[in-house]
């Protein structure tokens, strides 16, 4: 049911629970409520039936402790009590915002989310070309960076594969060996993304047509707002 | 000590190799659908692929691997550097190596573009500039990934002689989808959909077995005797004249002349 309704709700809505729910669990202040932000985080990671890898894991554990660090080597004139107090909370919710983002963005099509960005802030300044050009590099750039990196890891691993059969050790800049053909294969590829958008029709200026704005997309929103204010009013 | 995987399930396609022993020498063909793990288990054999469980044991074999997309293969500005620069410069000036560097250059026809960026090649003198490479390097495993794409009629028979000529001392494997190329010099192979067969089976056999569809009504006609019990081979059919002669033939066998 829950699945369902996700895929049901326009992207905008999706990026309004995106920024209010990484607004409330910031604000978050005592320790029932970001208790309460973690079981439901657990529950939404079991409903939506995708284990996170131990590399995620560790991605989201790493990037909350570095906050956490950065909190505390900060404020290097307040009691150490009241540094190590905030190192942790900064650390939590870090943690919890990171786990929060993760989430809403697995469970959407992050293609869906940007041309409907594109779509809003065309209706905002009008069809201008450089709106069109922002979305496009934003696309671009996530179709791109997965296939640049695993082009990267072809290449390291053709290098290392012909060093050993020359019979030589590896060399420090062997590992750099991906950077050149990385340019050039993204200089290719580039034209061919390209050609593909043209005779699909994109262009910079014209507006796209997302899917239309329903009635459970408003209710969605009233709902999402509501819980903001209550949040914030009654400072959970 | 041989090649073996065992246990080994792949990630996407989720191929199981429950045992799996490299023969000793010669060419394999290692066919199957798309997306049925042919590329990954290359990678996996050649220490690319890394997979939780089983076990994969390379011995000391030097391993090469001829990828599917020689993009993935190409890093250098020249020609020339491309294939060179794996070697220290002492080598680079020693007799036997300048010989088998021009036999090489020789072989896959680089002099005309030895001095060009490799950048600027069509995709298959780019697939020959890799298969000049690992030529060089002469790895006594050599794994080869969709070899005959993008190379014209002349250049898929260099490359059959040269993989056959290899095949004698050394082990080749070769995952493709061009039955008419490899049916045409190579007997035996694994087929690989779910499972990977542990021991490999004939090639026209599996080709017959398999009941791919056909890609031209050739094929399609060959089929169709073979399922007539006519008195035909299962691999007449990728030459064309071969195949016209065996008509020939089977007409006459048909009406009792001789």
């Amino acid at each position: 049911m829950a699945l369902e309704a996700r895929r049901t709700l326009n992207a905008l809505v999706v990026v309004q629970a995106l920024a209010i729910g990484i607004a409330v669990i910031y604000m978050s202040a005592d320790i029932w409520a970001m208790g309460l932000w973690l079981v439901l985080l657990v529950v939404a990671q079991w409903r939506l039936r995708q284990p996170m890898t131990a590399r995620q894991g560790l991605a989201l554990l790493s990037g909350a402790a570095l906050w956490g660090i950065l909190a505390y080597v900060n404020r290097p004139l307040e009691p150490m009590r009241t540094r190590e107090a905030l190192a942790a909370w900064t650390f939590i919710r870090f943690f919890a915002v990171l786990w929060f983002s993760v989430l809403i963005l697995r469970a959407t099509s992050l293609w869906a989310l940007v041309s409907h960005l594109e779509w809003a802030l065309k209706r905002v300044i009008g069809p201008r070309a450089a709106a069109g050009e922002l979305a496009l590099m934003a696309l671009v750039a996530m179709r791109f960076i997965p296939v640049l990196g695993a082009s990267a890891r072809h290449l390291r691993a053709d290098a290392r594969m012909r060093r050993q059969l020359a019979g030589n050790p590896a060399r420090w800049n062997d590992a750099l060996r991906f950077v050149m053909p990385l340019v050039m294969a993204s200089i290719l590829r580039s034209e061919n993304v390209a050609e593909a958008l043209w005779t699909r029709g994109w262009r910079a200026g014209v507006t796209p047509w997302p899917k239309p704005w329903t009635a459970r997309d408003w209710a969605a929103t009233g709902a999402l707002w509501l819980f903001l204010i209550i949040a914030w009013k009654e400072k959970i | 000590m041989a090649m073996t995987v065992q246990g080994v399930t792949l990630p996407y396609s989720g191929l199981f190799i429950e045992h799996w022993q490299a023969p000793a020498a010669g060419v394999y063909a290692v066919m199957g659908p798309n997306g049925a793990g042919k590329s990954q288990w290359l990678s996996l054999l050649a220490g690319q692929l890394k997979v939780r469980g089983g076990t994969v044991k390379r011995g000391r074999h030097r391993i090469g691997l001829v990828m599917q997309h020689p993009e993935h293969q190409i890093a250098e500005d020249l020609v020339s550097t491309e294939v060179l620069w794996p070697y220290g410069a002492t080598r680079r000036t020693a007799p036997e190596f300048l010989a088998s560097v021009a036999q090489v250059k020789d072989r896959w026809a680089l002099d005309g573009f030895w001095d060009d960026s490799p950048w600027t090649l069509s995709t298959g003198q780019k697939r020959r500039l890799v298969f000049a490479v690992y030529d060089l390097l002469n790895p006594d495993v050599l794994l080869l990934d969709e070899p005959s794409e993008s190379l014209d009629g002349e250049w898929k028979d260099r490359t059959r002689r040269w993989v056959a000529e290899r095949a004698r001392d050394h082990l080749v494997l070769i995952a493709s989808h061009d039955w008419p190329w490899v049916l045409s010099f190579v007997d035996q192979g694994y087929w690989c959909e779910g499972t990977l067969d542990n021991k490999p089976k004939d090639l026209g056999e599996l080709w017959y077995e398999r009941q791919v569809p056909p890609s031209g009504r050739l094929e399609e006609l060959w089929r169709e005797l073979l399922d007539r019990s006519a008195p035909v081979g299962l691999r007449e059919w990728i030459d064309p004249q071969i195949a016209a002669g065996q008509a020939v033939k089977l007409w006459h066998w048909k009406h009792g002349a001789h």
